[in-house]
């Protein structure tokens, strides 16, 4: 089956709106997880805690308010000029 | 950006080798270091457009290529040229991840000292595989958006705390906005749990020093976390919320750190039934950022100018605060400015709301 390119063109931002992204030619099947997985990569992001295991990060579409869920598609969810914020579920503690 | 694999050599107390790893830096830290010390002194202008970065290893004068004695990052702009030099004690993080893989393999016992070098091979560019490709990226950067302002009147009247070093850039905090995230903390240790908060304020810009400096103006509890004895964890929930706060203050205010608490004096209990608590209380008392703190700070604070505060409470004495940054790449600690200055507006948070304020 071949993928798609859509004419999306979005852009993605951290928690401190300090690093911006403009992605184009985005796969209309690409899940949002798989969107999350190369955005941590490109906006070089840490993508594991202290102990090795995988940090949790939602996409919030910033046009509905609302994190996306892991299993949307690009094609389901965005429109272009939206903009995604990665957000980490992240912990400070005593280690 | 880099044309040189990096790896590791380590070596034991007596100098014998060890092991050697290919290591994928972290540049980020380094290159934001670079850029934010070449806006701060004018080097570079504000208007961040088609930089280009490169980072090149300076070779040890005495082993030569390719043993590293320090790195440079260089930023090319339309305008203008400037780099930034680091050791290689910026490498020392990962060192010490990496030993313990050595440890794992029998090569190092568990607290044993070792030594590290940094070498850097070139390696021929990557071809891209356009199977990996999943979209065509083009980075932009925020603006270096700092509101001009006279360092000397923020220096008047404030107090120095901490453990100030001469490369760091001014931060200064009212002494309201320090009480306020005590009284949150000492609440929160009472309730037997840490808890954290955002600082919201400016950063400035005195081009007649010329120094950038950063200005905290309130803090925002952190909501819609999970809070226990010795963590607090941060979910998305938790930095929309403070956005949804800045938004509503409208103040053009922008997340300048955060703060949480260390309430050792929680942890320090558990020695009546083991003496791990107590111990950890007495070597922490004057505070510390954990490698969980340091993630946290790495992850959501990753601009050079952001700042983290620690309220370690020992419960039976008053909390202590200290002050956390980014230093060449790495996080240190560091000195601040306590103020009496008070922003017109804004009040108290102590109750975990939205700021009540008086126009």
């Amino acid at each position: 089956m071949s993928t798609r390119e859509s004419t999306l063109t979005i852009e993605a931002t951290d928690v401190s709106r300090q690093k911006k992204l403009s992605l184009s030619d985005l796969e209309e099947e690409m899940t949002v997880g798989e969107l999350v997985e190369n955005l941590l990569d490109a906006m070089r992001m840490p993508a594991a805690d202290t102990a090795g295991r995988p940090l949790a990060y939602h996409a919030r579409l910033e046009r509905e308010g609302r994190h996306l869920h892991a299993s949307e598609t690009v094609g389901e969810a965005l429109e272009s000029g939206d903009l995604l914020t990665l957000l980490p579920n992240i912990e400070a503690g005593s280690r | 950006m880099s044309e040189h694999e990096y790896r590791l050599v380590f070596y034991g107390d007596d100098g014998g080798r060890l092991d050697e790893v290919a290591i994928r830096p972290d540049w980020e830290p380094a290159i934001e270091w670079a850029r934010f010390s070449a806006l701060r002194s004018l080097r570079l202008p504000a208007e961040a457009s088609g930089e280009r970065i490169a980072i090149r290893p300076v070779w040890d004068p005495r082993a030569g290529e390719p043993s590293v004695e320090s790195f440079v990052v260089e930023i090319e702009s339309i305008a203008a040229r400037a780099s930034s030099s680091f050791p290689i004690a910026y490498f020392r993080d990962r060192a010490e991840k990496e030993a313990e893989r050595l440890v794992e393999k029998k090569l190092l016992r568990a607290g044993d000292p070792f030594l590290y070098a940094v070498k850097a091979l070139r390696s021929p560019p990557r071809p891209i595989d356009a199977r990996r490709m999943k979209f065509r990226v083009v980075e932009t950067r925020t603006p270096f958006s700092a509101r001009e302002s006279r360092l000397s009147s923020f220096l008047g009247g404030a107090a120095t705390a901490g453990d100030p070093a001469e490369e760091d850039f001014p931060f200064f905090v009212p002494g309201a906005v320090l009480e306020e995230a005590t009284a949150l903390c000492r609440a929160a240790a009472e309730r037997g749990v840490e808890t954290a908060g955002i600082l919201a304020g400016y950063l400035r810009l005195d081009r007649s020093v010329p120094e950038a400096f950063v200005e905290a103006t309130a803090q925002i509890p952190a909501r819609h976390t999970r809070a226990e004895k010795e963590k607090v964890i941060f979910t998305p929930e938790t930095w929309t919320d403070v956005r949804r706060v800045l938004a509503r203050r409208n103040r053009g205010e922008i997340p300048v750190g955060w703060y949480h608490s260390h309430p050792i004096g929680i942890w320090g209990r558990e020695s009546a039934e083991g003496s791990e608590g107590g111990e950890k209380s007495r070597a922490r008392a004057d505070g510390f950022f954990s490698s969980q703190d340091r993630l946290v700070h790495r992850a959501v604070f990753p601009a050079a100018f952001h700042l983290a505060l620690v309220v370690t409470d020992p419960g039976d004495s008053a909390p202590a605060i200290s002050c956390y940054g980014w230093r060449r790449g790495e996080i240190a600690r560091r000195g601040f400015h306590a103020t009496r200055r008070r922003r017109r507006g804004c009040g108290s948070q102590l109750k975990n709301e939205l700021p009540r304020c008086e126009s």
